[in-house]
């Protein structure tokens, strides 16, 4: 990853999104009708390619309609009319669950869905309300296609739509013809050629010898644009698992278009990437994924905001509604009980000079009650407070009574009435706490005990809460003190950061250290552990069967090991082990426990693991921290990977993956489909394979389909080709290799311009009506870009018993006999 | 083989689903296999296995790879990767296999 430098990111190289769907211009029935371009043409095309389906006019420059070859039937819910939709309507709707291909790999076996897929896609072309078509029809089909399938479209065509004429033609021969087209050439006759076609789902090796398709040398091979887009993304999910939500299919298809290469030389190509730092970098692309939903939307418009806005203060007001209404209903419930007041909450400051009050009055009063009880302590406490006589006292207890009255009316009725009844209460329980056990009956007493909890817990309660406030003020007044630092002495501040920086690093090193070391079951830390373990399974064993002896020496090792930290150890330990054998009372002392932690993995570090997290991100504010201050410093505790020992780190951003290696693997399987696991030669051992000693054909090398468009094809092809082929042919071939203009669409307009001005030939290439009656389903004109037509054997009686006596013994042989391969 | 009917072009959207054929009874039905070899058909233009051995790889990085796990089965080129490997849970191993369709099957 370029530019890592301080951590500081880098402009991501790419930005993951989703690809704009296909573009369909669809006709109305009208416009059909008063455009000549349209009425006037002498073929609909449909080039049913893997990927898309392309279908046009062929007086048009291009098909007016691309789609994938997608059918989903819908229902309508309220009248139960069944409805299809094609293409990408089919992908995007309710419906796409239901969505199905209606042809794979060139191969249409589905009559009934290939059927909807040409209704939908004629409508499209402005056809919907001609009762025939009265065009021919061109469509395209794969090489070699089997005569069933070609059937299939010849019953639909000619009885369904009831078309004069029907054209097959291979895609990729077709793109070849319209590129030749510049030779002044309008057929391929005396033309020799070696034709490759990355389709969606195979790739073919097509040589032409004059002109004409040579079927026994098409090789296949089933690697296509759509297993490397599976390959890449299945890849890029397995090593980047916290993105394999957002890595879909059809982003990766984007990446697969945008990023990936095919590699001149790919085991140099690795090579390099495995040895020189500088072109790894130079080779990985960081791609950026769209993270959350918030990023995708646009900025909420400002009525959009008012509007949430208020249903949140509505959905607020509602709540408190309810709130309210629950506690009127509680309220009335519990009216008439003691605790109907209860509910009635004041502050300690509120109450506080009601207290006061409280407090000065009753001091009062209790003495005028002694007066009856204890005069010599009555005269004691009036002389106490210096005051004179009766009458002065009780002049000063009204004075109180007063007071305290104002104080009651006003903190309010409810709130004083609840605020003395705890003070009272708060008395009587201080009365209860100063009298001795034995003067308590059980109730009492017991009353007593739970009291005394409550105090204690509610003393503890606000020494956690002082301790807590007494934190956070050393907190604030150490980043009071820090921050007058960071302004006065940066320079003491900023050795300071990368001290502690240099701390922590160290101490998230160990710990990982450790843990490594922890797993390794060589390693010291491991050894000190088993040890341990033993130590203690001895423990058990030697309590349970061991004579005395024995016994006393296991459990004093025992508690060597353990009791660590028990204060009083051995003495009691001693005494216990008399007592009784079963219960060694392990665990009555805290520190007994931390046996457990040197027991674990990796556990021998004085910090748990649980603040890791914590440490991690005050490392990371550190770093920022630094970065401010001193922007040009390199940071010695990041350890910095390079070249291909970063493929074995995790992703430093986390809306960001580096993709490398993976770039040229990608487009890599068409010349090594064993790297899917598939067990075919590559490309150009087919190409080889395909052309033989025809060395005429390898002169002119033809590259078409959506593949094709990969950067650097042209290098690898020609560099392969060089080497495959005898020296003295190198500039020949090179001068031969040649592309299609457009990959996509060539296959389309060639077919276009085969119909238009093919004149002759492509009379002859149609098989019409009478022709399809007459030779029967499946039959096929041969021409200058159509498969070479084998007609299917008819079987005689014995044959077929033949197969299938042949096809039963196969089946018994437990081996399925696949057709397929 | 007789014409079916006459038909409108939306009519067909309202039809009945046909019997589906699949791929293989589509192809069984050619009687390829009844055929001289030399004919070049929908199945024998599939490319033959590489006269030359397979190249290996690492399943982690991508790199050429000189080692395999025997445990996992993993290919791998280093010890990083190696190490990386190990840590990997079964299913994951599993997919990463499946890549290569080196997977194990159970039957």
């Amino acid at each position: 990853m370029a530019g890592q430098k301080n951590e500081k990111r880098a402009e991501s190289d790419f930005f993951l999104d989703d690809p704009s769907p296909l573009q369909n211009t669809p006709i109305t029935p009208d416009v059909y009708r008063a455009t000549e371009a349209y009425t006037a043409s002498k073929a609909i095309v449909f080039d049913l390619g893997s990927c898309s389906l392309r279908a046009g006019f062929s007086k048009c420059l291009e098909p007016l309609m691309k789609l994938p070859p997608y059918v989903a039937r819908l229902r309508d819910p309220e009248t139960g009319i069944r409805t299809f939709l094609v293409g990408t309507d089919a992908l995007t709707s309710s419906a796409r669950s239901t969505a199905k291909p209606a042809y794979k790999a060139g191969l249409p076996n589905n009559p009934a869905l290939m059927e909807r897929l040409i209704d939908g896609t004629l409508a499209g072309l402005g056809l919907a309300n001609e009762s025939q078509v009265n065009h021919s029809f061109i469509l395209t089909e794969a090489p070699m296609q089997p005569n069933s399938a070609r059937a299939l479209l010849m019953e639909l065509v000619f009885e369904a739509y009831e078309a004069p004429s029907i054209c097959f033609g291979i895609d990729a021969l077709f793109s070849y013809y319209w590129n030749c087209r510049s030779h002044g050439a309008l057929s391929l006759r005396n033309r020799n050629a070696c034709v490759l076609s990355f389709g969606y789902n195979n790739t073919h090796v097509l040589p032409v010898m004059d002109g004409r398709l040579f079927p026994q040398g098409v090789k296949r091979i089933n690697i296509g644009g759509s297993d490397m887009t599976d390959q890449l993304t299945r890849r890029l999910q397995l090593l980047n698992p916290e993105h394999a939500g957002v890595l879909t299919t059809s982003r990766c298809e984007l990446l697969k278009e945008r990023v990936c290469f095919v590699s001149e030389d790919y085991d140099n190509e690795l090579l390099k990437i495995q040895t020189d730092v500088e072109y790894y970098n130079s080779v990985t692309k960081a791609i950026k994924v769209p993270t959350g939903e918030g990023a995708d939307k646009p900025p909420m418009s400002a009525e959009e905001k008012e509007r949430q806005k208020q249903a949140r203060s509505e959905n607020g007001r509602r709540l408190s509604e309810l709130m309210k209404e629950k506690r009127r209903a509680r309220k009335d419930r519990g009216s008439g009980t003691d605790d109907a007041h209860e509910s009635i909450s004041y502050t300690e400051e509120e109450v506080q000079p009601l207290y006061a009050a409280m407090k000065d009055f009753y001091q009062l009063k209790r003495i005028e009650e002694m007066r009856e009880l204890d005069e010599d302590g009555y005269y004691l406490a009036l002389s106490h407070l210096s005051i004179e006589s009766t009458s002065a006292l009780m002049a000063e207890i009204d004075k109180r009574q007063e007071k305290l009255d104002e104080e009651r009316a006003e903190l309010g009725e409810g709130k004083s009435r609840a605020a003395e009844e705890a003070w009272w209460k708060r008395i009587h329980e201080d009365e209860l706490l100063s009298m001795s056990d034995s003067e308590l009956n059980p109730t009492e007493l017991k009353r007593k005990r739970q009291i005394r909890a409550w105090r204690g817990a509610a003393e503890a309660r606000e020494r956690a809460k002082r301790a807590k406030e007494a934190e956070k003020a050393e907190i604030e007044r150490r980043a009071e003190e820090k921050r007058k630092m960071k302004e006065e002495r940066p320079e003491e501040y900023l050795a300071e950061l990368r001290t502690e920086r240099e701390q922590l690093a160290g101490r998230i090193k160990k710990r990982k250290a450790a843990r490594a070391a922890g797993s390794d079951r060589r390693s010291q830390a491991a050894r000190e552990r088993m040890r341990l373990l033993a130590q203690h399974a001895g423990n058990k064993a030697g309590f349970e069967d061991g004579p005395g002896k024995g016994r006393g020496r296991g459990r004093g090792r025992g508690k060597r090991s353990r009791g660590r930290g028990r204060g009083r150890g051995r003495g009691r330990g001693g005494r216990r082990a008399k007592a009784d054998v079963d219960d060694d009372n392990f665990g009555w002392n805290d520190a007994d426990w931390d046996v457990y932690r040197s027991m674990r993995v990796g556990g021998n570090e004085s910090d748990s693991d649980d603040n890791s997290a914590e440490e991690r991100a005050r490392l990371q504010t550190l770093r920022e921290e630094i970065i401010e201050l001193a922007p040009d410093e390199m940071d010695p505790t990041i350890s910095r990977p390079e070249g291909v020992a970063l493929l074995y780190e995790d992703n430093k951003f986390p809306d960001e993956f580096a993709i490398t290696v993976d770039r040229i693997r990608t487009p890599e399987l068409v010349f090594q489909p064993t790297l899917a696991g598939i067990e075919q030669c590559g490309l150009i051992e087919a190409l080889r394979l395909a052309v033989g000693k025809r060395s005429d054909i390898v002169k002119e090398v033809f590259l078409t389909g959506g593949v094709a468009r990969t950067y650097g094809l042209r290098e690898r092809i020609s560099t392969e080709l060089r080497r495959c082929f005898p020296t003295e042919w190198g500039e020949q071939i090179v001068a031969g290799l040649t592309f299609a203009e457009d990959p996509l669409l060539d296959a389309w307009k060639g077919a276009a311009l085969f119909a238009e001005q093919g004149g002759e030939l492509f009379e002859n290439a149609c098989i019409t009506k009478a022709e399809f009656e007459e030779k029967g389903n499946g039959y096929l004109k041969e021409h200058s870009c159509g498969n070479a037509f084998v007609p299917t054997p008819i079987l005689s009686a014995a044959d077929l018993e033949l197969k299938k006596k042949i096809q039963k013994q196969a089946s018994k042989r437990g081996r399925s006999r696949s057709l397929l391969g | 083989m007789k014409t079916k009917r006459k038909r409108g072009i939306y009519e067909v959207m309202t039809a009945k689903s046909k019997s589906w054929k699949n791929s293989r009874s589509l192809l069984t039905n050619e009687h390829y296999d009844m055929m001289s070899p030399s004919i070049a058909t929908y199945v024998n233009i599939d490319a033959p296995p590489s006269m030359l051995p397979a190249k290996k790889y690492c399943d982690i990085t991508g790199l050429p790879a000189k080692y395999m796990d025997p445990v996992t089965k993993i290919r791998f080129v280093s010890k990083e990767a190696f190490r990386k490997a190990r840590d990997l849970p079964d299913h994951k191993v599993e997919e990463f296999l499946a890549l290569r369709q080196a997977q194990i099957r159970i039957k």
